[in-house]
Formats: structure tokens, C-alpha cells, sequence
């Protein structure tokens, strides 16, 4: 059974408040993902999908390829995609704001969202005890 | 990553930028009810690049920049701020917590906003 916790994303400021999910005392869902980009050509957009979460947690309209809202939701608790060319970052609603859930690669998407809503079933169960 | 290295970035105001171009464009479209083929047709340019700005990619010349504000009557103002004092100022501001308790709330959103504006404070 994971164990979860939240804490506040240092680079995104806004109106809204931006978390990451930080399962079993790891370092947090988004940045595990960062780690895993440092050194690649992908920093670059890691730092675009930021400055979007920061555009959004400031309640800017921002395009629909930017960052949309995930359909299919069954439990009423929205869900959210930051994208750039090759990478994907997946937050869940909370109130005034979201959390960051899991980050991954748009190679490896089908089996991100699933993780992804896997994570979030989880963490909301576990809130419930 | 912290906020001041991505502050430093230079995809956090190429962003800002895109972002604002973006919503010119998009509000004016929605304004006029206008799809992209006729919103290209209006400005005279390929539906191609209309697509592009309303991705948020705009990257293209200054000029294009200009000639794109002014078909929608605006004008592109461009300032340049110090990073230190941004990254100062971005800091102390609380932009979570405006407190709604007392009397002088406005005055507290006011020197707050001044603090980010600066010198250039009326």
C-alpha cells in the first residue's frame, strides 16, 4: 500500500496553488520525472510544460495543446494534461488548484494514463481513511 | 527545479510571450465568431500561421510581431525589466494570500502591484 503527501511546487506561482503527489517519501511525482530529464534535450521543454502550469496557476486562457482537460473521467475529479512535443505531465483537480500526479514521455502515453489513474484512485482512497 | 532558475529560463518568457498572443488572437476570434480559415483570409495571411500562433508556437520576426498587433489595433509594448529585480519582486509578492480582513485592502493590493511595477509606479 503507497503512502501519499503533497508539497508545494517551488517554480509555479499563481492565483492557484500547484502540488506534487509525493508517494512513499520519494522526492514528488514531477520531481522524480525532472530527474529523469536532467542531461536530456528535453530540459527545455520540462521548463515550457512550468511555464505553462505557471500561466494556468494565473488563471490565463492558454491553448488547448498547451494544457487540456482529460475526458473520461468516471469519479468526478478532474483530470489534466500539460504537453509539449515529446513530453506529458498529468494533475489531478484539488481545491483551487491541482496536484501533479505523474510525468512521462508522449511515447509512452497509453500506459502513463493508466498509471496515472491508477496513482490518483489510490491517493483518493487513501484520503477517505 | 527552483522558481528562480525557471525565471532565468528562457522558455518562461518565451512562453509569457506566445501565451499573450494567444489570447489577442483568440479573443478577437471569438469576438467576431470567426473560424481560422476566415481569421487568416481577414489578415491576409495562411491558415497555417494563424494555427501556429493559436498552438502557442509563434516564434517568428519582430516585424511579424508588429504587423500582427497593429491588424488587431493594438500595439506591442515592450519593456525590459531588471531579472533581479523581478526575481526580488516575485518573491515578496504573496500571490495566494491577499488578506480580505481589513479596511486598507486595497491599499495592500496597491503597494503590492507597485512593488512589481517599480519606479515606473504613478
Amino acid at each position: 500500500m503507497r503512502k501519499f503527501t503533497v508539497k508545494k511546487i517551488d517554480a509555479v506561482k499563481g492565483r492557484q496553488v500547484f502540488e506534487e503527489l509525493v508517494v512513499n517519501f520519494n522526492d514528488g511525482q514531477l520531481s522524480e520525472f525532472e530527474k529523469e530529464l536532467i542531461g536530456t534535450t528535453y530540459m527545455s521543454e520540462f521548463k515550457t510544460i512550468l511555464s505553462y502550469m505557471c500561466l494556468v496557476a494565473d488563471l490565463n486562457s492558454v491553448p488547448t495543446t498547451k494544457f487540456k482537460i482529460l475526458s473520461g473521467v468516471k469519479d468526478g475529479i478532474k483530470e489534466y494534461e500539460f504537453k509539449s512535443k515529446h513530453l506529458r505531465v498529468y494533475c489531478i483537480q484539488k481545491e483551487n488548484g491541482k496536484i501533479v500526479v505523474l510525468g512521462g514521455k508522449k511515447t509512452n502515453q497509453k500506459s502513463d494514463i493508466i498509471q496515472f489513474r491508477s496513482i490518483k484512485k489510490e491517493y483518493l482512497q487513501s484520503l477517505k481513511k | 527545479m527552483k522558481r528562480e532558475e525557471l525565471l532565468r529560463s528562457r522558455e518562461y518568457w518565451l512562453s509569457k510571450i506566445q501565451n499573450s498572443l494567444f489570447n489577442m488572437i483568440n479573443d478577437y476570434k471569438k469576438e467576431k465568431k470567426l473560424n481560422q480559415t476566415q481569421l487568416a483570409e481577414k489578415l491576409g495571411v495562411t491558415k497555417g500561421y494563424i494555427s501556429q500562433i493559436l498552438n502557442g508556437d509563434f516564434d517568428h520576426k519582430v516585424s511579424k510581431l508588429v504587423d500582427l498587433a497593429l491588424a488587431f489595433n493594438k500595439v506591442p509594448k515592450i519593456e525590459f525589466e531588471s531579472l533581479e529585480e523581478t526575481i526580488k519582486n516575485d518573491d515578496e509578492y504573496d500571490f495566494e494570500t491577499i488578506t480580505l480582513t481589513s479596511d486598507n485592502l486595497k491599499l495592500q493590493i496597491l503597494e503590492k502591484n507597485e512593488n512589481l511595477i517599480g519606479s515606473n509606479a504613478a
